[in-house]
């Protein structure tokens, strides 16, 4: 009888610390879950904030930006500088190349290009490498496109799709 | 049977201890090994937030002459760039690459404060800005005598006032107590740097900067071997620098921009001398391109390859091609940069 008791009181024991684990599991698994999530959240809105930090230090960049004489604002951008980059003028591949395996380590996977809107319509790809990123995030930065032959300012768009 | 029973209640009562000094080690190992995550988790979350701000600032492209004192906890940080071309910082255990940006920094740096000055690098355009690291432990001093005071208070003079403060002229000596010698204090980093003047004994590290004709110029350093600088920002990242290899390294990056940027220049140049060929800015265009070809031809080559007359050429053609910038904007026409 008293050994049916105290096995009785074991299976108890056991039942409790059993009941008391998978709590515990379950709450390291819920807070897991959250903290996942919370991480994913980050990481998502970090993503979009360097996307729009790279849009700032594109247009300041000095291989774009238009000269301290001749600037209109912020976003302004020279159209000989613009064609240069994306290689509308004279380069070689093996320059080309080298640009590219450059800003590789600045830009990473992204697609940087300008869209010229006025006084012709013309699509200039500055950088380009697409790599195996889904999702894209998106910055559209209106800009000035100054041309310092004919003394003219145009007018265009900035598109940086950033593929994470 | 008395006897059977009593042992047999000793022995329930026993397996019930060991049950329970089993379980509740368990427990104990659970919630150990559960506070150790999250406190090694909680530090990696630190030290990626630490470093993503640190990345923020180390960006080729920053306002000039900024000085940041950057709090955070405890902590090492350890930079590298060599010859190899490995170039990263790493903060506990988190390893962070830095391919484009130039650090001019000690090997390591430990506490909670770190020191940040940023300065462009122009040459004569501005090619990107430079980072200088340091923190409270490091120290600069300033070999100086009557042979050299006029330079080394002019290079003193452009640091910011929480570096400043490390400075002394008495070599070996602490700077907040010059009755004490250098070996007795806690600084991490220190060095003794010769501006303009021969390298006297001494058992510290040191660096020799010879300047010919001002901080904006060009000249020689001498980090036990021969390396050089161009521009104010190279001289300051030599003072800077954990040792010649680090400094060479981090101006190969430099030269690789350089080199774009004037590739660039010499393009968007070239089409503004056909697009101005008949007026008076035509002569100007002609010479930034010949300026710019040589910038070129020597930038291509890589920092390490220069040699006496390569830098000195450069120097030329940056003066020059700075000249012929500011004739340009005098005359009207489109400039250069």
């Amino acid at each position: 009888m008293k050994s049916k008791k105290s096995q009785i009181q074991l299976a108890e024991s056991i039942g409790v610390i059993v009941v008391i684990t998978f709590l515990m599991v379950m709450g390291i698994v819920v807070y897991h879950r959250f903290r996942q999530d919370s991480i994913e959240q980050q990481i998502r809105e970090k993503k979009e904030i360097d996307a729009v930090s790279l849009s700032n230090t594109i247009t300041s960049l000095p291989e774009l930006k238009c000269s301290a004489f001749s600037s209109e604002g912020v976003s302004c951008i020279d159209l000989y500088k613009i064609k240069a980059i994306s290689g509308c003028l004279e380069k070689t591949v093996d320059e080309i190349n080298y640009y590219h395996d450059y800003y590789y380590d600045y830009f990473y996977n992204a697609n940087i290009s300008v869209i010229q809107a006025y006084p012709e319509e013309k699509t200039y790809t500055i950088y380009y490498e697409e790599g195996s990123g889904k999702n894209i995030d998106q910055i559209q930065v209106p800009v000035t496109i100054y041309d310092p032959i004919s003394e003219t300012n145009g007018f265009g768009v900035l598109i940086i799709k950033v593929f994470n | 049977m008395i006897f059977f029973k009593k042992k047999r209640a000793a022995i329930g009562m026993q397996f019930n201890w060991i049950f329970v000094l089993i379980a509740g080690g368990i427990f104990l190992i659970m919630i150990t090994s559960i506070i150790m995550t999250q406190q090694s988790a909680s530090n990696q979350e630190i030290s990626a937030k630490l470093i993503q701000k640190l990345n923020s600032y180390f960006k080729i492209e920053q306002e000039s002459n900024v000085f940041r004192e950057i709090k955070t906890y405890q902590t090492v940080i350890d930079f590298r760039c060599t010859e190899e071309g490995v170039s990263d910082y790493r903060v506990s255990g988190i390893t962070q690459q830095t391919p484009v940006e130039p650090i001019f920094a000690p090997g390591a740096l430990s506490g909670q404060t770190i020191y940040l000055w940023t300065m462009d690098w122009k040459a004569p355009f501005k090619i990107m800005s430079f980072s200088f690291v340091s923190n409270p432990k490091t120290v600069f001093y300033f070999y100086n005598d009557s042979q050299n005071e006029d330079m080394v208070r002019k290079v003193i003079n452009e640091f910011p006032k929480n570096l400043s403060r490390n400075m002394s002229y008495k070599v070996g000596k602490n700077p907040d107590n010059p009755d004490v010698d250098l070996g007795e204090t806690n600084y991490d980093n220190y060095k003794v740097i010769y501006l303009n003047h021969d390298v006297t004994d001494t058992e510290y590290p040191y660096v020799e900067i010879t300047i010919e004709n001002d901080m904006d110029g060009y000249g020689e350093i001498f980090f036990e071997e021969e390396s050089y600088f161009l521009g104010k920002a190279s001289l300051y990242g030599a003072i800077f620098s954990e040792d010649k290899e680090s400094y060479e390294c981090n101006m190969e990056k430099a030269f690789k921009r350089y080199k774009i940027l004037s590739n660039l220049m010499l393009s968007r140049t070239n089409e503004l001398k056909a697009g101005y060929s008949y007026s008076s800015c035509a002569d100007n265009y002609y010479n930034a391109v010949v300026n710019l070809k040589t910038i070129n031809k020597t930038t291509s080559l890589g920092f390490n390859e220069l040699t006496e007359e390569s830098i000195e050429e450069l120097y030329k053609a940056v003066n020059s091609l700075e000249r012929a910038n500011d004739y340009l904007a005098l005359r009207g026409c489109p400039v250069l940069y």
